[in-house]
């Protein structure tokens, strides 16, 4: 079955929604990246990104409770849909999959 | 430093970004600003805000969601059929407002309708043709030495320029010529072989080349050589349906007679003349090259005088007519120069583009046909759109006055979140769907009026909206148009107000709007005065030009045309046949009557003089019986008497003194016209006091009178009150001594009259305008009167429980709509003074503006506003306080 393609930092974002489960945000996902990956990225970048995810219907989204810190707007809040986690699962078979058919001792082995 | 993001950031995010990720967006990026700037400080902090926003520009942010939530609030049927429903409510509950509001607006509407359908039939005259835009006519532009001489301004030239310009210019492809028949008036045409006569003044003479110029629609015949060969006619669709029924005409045979004699034209050819609008509109063309007048135009070599022919070119595609103009003045010199010095004058011929010939001939004498003029239309148009805009004051006036009555409405709608552009919006379609009714009901009433509104303006317009697209849309644009002057600040007012202070009921009225209604109430009412002060003065010229001293008796004269050589050689028969009448005293016979224009003129220098120093002097020629007649004095030598010929002139105060002679000295010597060998003598034998001749907007010119028995006109001064009988005997006698034409008489009084056409018809307009002003100004008073009396019922119930009379709140309430109607008459009257001055400098004899004409348009307008308000005023003046009180 050919799922639908998922890209890299899509794959990313999605994860760290997973990670973050009740307070997935715009910030607060753009800060757990960077805290995961050590990658900094824009807020619209992950703005993009989340936009993307939803339309493909892999999170679903809400607006959660006004807040003060935020000038009294509310937030956005994520949660990842079956779809998504069935995604995230495929792929992840995909990975061990591919990672079992390497034969031993393929790869260089870093120098340790 | 501010600890808040950069405002234009802000800003442009909440214009790009589509507002259902607007409010994520804008918390996010205030979160991480908070921080941001608690970690690096507020200017990092901005920095970085600033650079977010920029970086949200993307596809994804900027593509617009279809909201889930449909916007009920403008496009959706059940809001449109909500606001449809509140204005017909609106109209229906206040009936009184309603209907003062759509009476004034229809009938500002039927107004500029018309004037605009009137305006609109003013232009594209002689568009139509093939090439219109190449196609010129010549004016001839004449200044006798000396620079005092009268200017001669014309649409008419000599004969031999434009074939002269065809033969030297490449640039001329075509000329033809034009010529009226001499004295135009009386074209007498007759079928051949019938006895059937028809008269008719639209007939001209014209060269063979005429359709290669000019582009008509042939019913019968071709336009293609349709005029070569000598005595040919074509005739226009309406003259040939009158002279032939239903027949064809071609080939036929028709007669044509003028004051000269009669020619028979094989006609070759029909036209229909309802196609396209023209400065021409002949009735009928013949072939110059038919003997008489036409031979004599044909072989003119006159390149100075004779400027009497109507000359048109055609040019080629894309030549600019200055290069052409330019090459005129060494045309005239080559082969006219000795000829135009001889006659001591400076002339310049200029080319007009043949379609501006009826907007734009200011100053051109000698047109084809009535013209128009530019100017006048835009005063028109001025005065529509003055008419217009007062009824459109009357609306913004009513609607803003009653605005507390929608307060609620916008309050509410406000509450429930519609939006300011949503109201303004709803208020716009309210006045426009006003204007609309408005129209709808103008346009039967445009319809119904058309005779009437046509024979002010004299002119034969038609309202077919099915047959003509023009018109629809002009209709369409004028209500789109009213509808938005109208309603916009009602509009933008009305949907200003606070929704918290309307619904909590502290609602104020704004004290500026007040004073803008005043203001617009002052501006109507100055409109008004202006036009009532306009129709005053025009009048009174009017009058003080029927009244003025003519120098003569215009009174109980008749002028019988004898139209040709026959009827002339019976003048003396029937004078003397005419004199046994007991009611006619006296009979003088004339060429050019009062009120007509001379046509001939010559140089004239006293003995020792030369042409070129000559003096112009206009020619008349008369018999013994014309000073009598007509009660002109003669104030030195004598009378003409049968023995005289034409070398006996009687000259006019004027001539004598521009010849620098006197009353006393001038009598017995000779005066000369003609250069070389052909020079003629003149005896003065007489001097008569000047008269009146032409309109009161002239100068009086210099004129000699000519001797001759058998004059193109003969004048009857009758005395009697039974024209009918006295008419019927002079025919029967005119039939018995010239049995082949008909009698054709005009009164005296009347020609002078239609001389002062143009000011009577602006008068009637503007008689009508003021009308119509004062109509739709006093409707707005009402309504102002209306509202105010029901706003201070509680007022004057109180004042009267507290002794107030009627009469003093009847004051109360009068002054204060007397206040803007006499600070509109304190800013007119300077206007139209000023105005009526202008109007007044274009006549030479002319009365002055006069105190009385503000003192009359000052109490009229008083009295009127007065009255209008009196009902409302007395209305609420006579209400018993306990009806008002008891409710409190």
């Amino acid at each position: 079955m050919k799922r639908t393609y998922l890209g890299e930092f899509e794959e990313i974002v999605l994860l760290t929604v997973a990670i973050l489960g009740e307070g997935a945000y715009g910030v607060a996902i753009t800060d757990e990246l960077d805290r995961q990956t050590g990658r900094t990225v824009s807020i619209s970048a992950v703005h993009a990104a989340l936009h993307r995810l939803e339309e493909k219907g892999m999170l679903s989204s809400f607006m959660g409770e006004a807040t003060a810190e935020r000038g009294g707007r509310r937030k956005r809040l994520f949660r990842v849909t079956v779809i998504g986690s069935k995604t995230l699962q495929e792929v992840r078979d995909q990975r061990n999959r591919l990672w079992d058919a390497i034969a031993p001792q393929t790869l260089p082995v870093l120098g340790m | 430093m501010q600890n808040h993001p950069p405002r234009w950031a802000e800003r442009l995010l909440e214009f790009f970004c589509a507002p259902d990720l607007l409010e994520e967006v804008q918390g996010d990026l205030y979160e991480r600003f908070e921080r941001q700037a608690a970690l690096f400080g507020v200017k990092i902090a901005r920095q970085q805000y600033a650079w977010n926003v920029l970086s949200f520009i993307r596809p994804f942010a900027l593509k617009r969601k279809k909201s889930e939530f449909s916007t009920t609030f403008l496009y959706s049927p059940t809001m449109l059929i909500n606001y449809l429903k509140i204005a017909f409510r609106n109209l229906v509950r206040h009936k009184m407002f309603s209907s003062l509001n759509i009476l004034g607006l229809t009938v500002g509407t039927v107004c500029c309708l018309y004037i605009l359908l009137y305006v609109k039939d003013q232009f594209g005259y002689d568009n139509y043709h093939k090439d219109a835009e190449n196609i010129y006519r010549l004016q001839t532009n004449i200044l006798h030495n000396g620079g005092d001489q009268p200017m001669f301004n014309s649409g008419t030239s000599s004969p031999i320029i434009a074939p002269t310009m065809k033969k030297d210019f490449p640039e001329v492809v075509e000329y033809t010529r034009v010529l009226n028949f001499f004295t135009a008036k009386n074209n007498l045409l007759g079928v051949e072989g019938k006895t059937e006569t028809f008269i008719d003044d639209k007939g001209f003479l014209v060269d063979s080349t005429f359709f290669n110029v000019f582009t008509y629609r042939f019913l019968e015949g071709s336009p293609e050589h349709s005029l070569d060969t000598p005595y040919t006619a074509v005739l226009s669709k309406t003259l040939a349906k009158k002279m032939f029924g239903e027949e064809k005409a071609i080939n036929k045979r028709i007669k044509v007679g003028t004051n000269i004699n009669t020619t028979t034209y094989t006609v070759t050819g029909v036209y229909d003349d309802s196609f396209g609008k023209s400065h021409l509109r002949p009735s009928f063309l013949v072939s110059l090259n038919s003997g008489g007048l036409g031979e004599f135009a044909r072989n003119n070599t006159e390149w100075g005088g004779n400027n009497f022919i109507y000359s048109y070119v055609k040019l080629k595609p894309n030549v600019n007519p200055e290069s052409v103009n330019a090459k005129m003045p060494a045309l005239l010199q080559r082969y006219g120069g000795k000829r135009i010095a001889e006659l001591g004058m400076k002339k310049t011929v200029l080319l007009q583009k043949v379609t501006d010939i009826h907007l734009y001939s200011k100053g051109i004498t000698n047109q084809t046909d009535k013209v128009s003029d530019i100017s006048f239309l835009y005063i028109l148009l001025t005065i529509a759109a003055f008419i217009q805009l007062i009824a459109c004051i009357n609306f913004v006036n009513l609607t803003t006055a009653r605005s507390v009555r929608r307060a609620k409405e916008v309050g509410v709608r406000k509450a429930v979140g519609a939006f300011r552009s949503v109201l303004i919006g709803q208020f716009l379609g309210e006045s426009m769907l006003i204007a609309f009714i408005s129209i709808f009901l103008a346009l039967p009433i445009v319809k119904l009026l058309l005779p009437f509104l046509n024979s002010l303006t004299d002119s034969t317009l038609a309202l077919t909206i099915t047959q003509n697209l023009d018109i629809l849309l002009i209709t369409v644009l004028v209500a789109l148009a009213t509808g938005l002057l109208a309603g916009i600040y009602p509009a933008i007012y009305l949907s200003s107000f606070k929704p918290v202070s309307v619904l909590k009921g502290t609602f104020k009225f704004n004290p500026a709007s007040v004073v803008l209604r005043k203001g617009l109430v002052v501006f109507q009412f100055s409109i008004a005065i202006v036009l009532i002060i306009g129709v005053l003065v025009i009048s009174k010229q009017l009058d003080f030009m029927q009244n003025k001293d003519l120098g003569f008796n215009k009174n109980q004269k008749i002028v019988v045309s004898l139209s040709n050589e026959n009827v002339q050689r019976q003048f003396t028969a029937l004078k003397n046949e005419l004199l046994n009448q007991h009611q006619i005293k006296s009979i003088g016979g004339v060429r050019y009557y009062p009120s007509q224009s001379f046509l001939q003129d010559m140089l004239v220098f006293k003995s020792g003089g030369s042409m070129d120093k000559g003096l112009l002097i206009k020619n008349n020629v008369v018999d013994e019986g014309f000073f009598k007649t007509l009660g002109i004095k003669l104030i030195a030598g004598r009378n003409f008497t049968p023995a005289d010929t034409n070398n006996q002139v009687i000259l006019s105060e004027k001539s004598v003194r521009d010849l620098n002679l006197t009353t006393e000295t001038a009598v017995g010597i000779e005066v000369f016209t003609g250069t070389g060998d052909n020079i003629d003598a003149y005896t003065v034998i007489g001097v008569y006091k000047d008269y009146i001749n032409n309109s009161l907007k002239e100068e009086i010119k210099p004129l000699m009178m000519h001797y001759s028995a058998q004059p193109e006109y003969m004048v009857l001064e009758v005395q009697t009150d039974n024209y009918e009988g006295l008419m019927a005997n002079v025919e029967q006698i005119w039939k018995k001594l010239i049995p082949s034409f008909p009698l054709q008489y005009s009164f005296l009084d009347e020609e002078i009259q239609k001389q002062y056409i143009e000011e009577k018809t602006l008068r009637q307009i503007i008689n009508s305008f003021t009308f119509i002003a004062i109509l739709i100004s006093c409707l707005g008073l009402f309504g102002l009167a209306m509202f105010t009396a029901e706003q201070r019922t509680k007022e004057i119930g109180v004042r009267k429980v507290l002794g107030a009379s009627v009469i003093s709140i009847t004051t109360l309430l009068s002054r204060e709509f007397l206040k803007p109607v006499l600070v509109a008459l304190a800013i007119a009257s300077p206007l139209s003074y000023y105005a009526m001055n202008k109007w007044l400098e274009g006549f030479v004899y002319r009365t002055e503006v006069g105190w009385e004409s503000f003192a009359v348009a000052g109490i009229a307008i008083v009295a009127i506003s007065l009255f209008t308000v009196s009902y409302q005023t007395l209305k609420a003046a006579l209400i018993n306080p306990v009806t008002t009180l008891k409710s409190e």
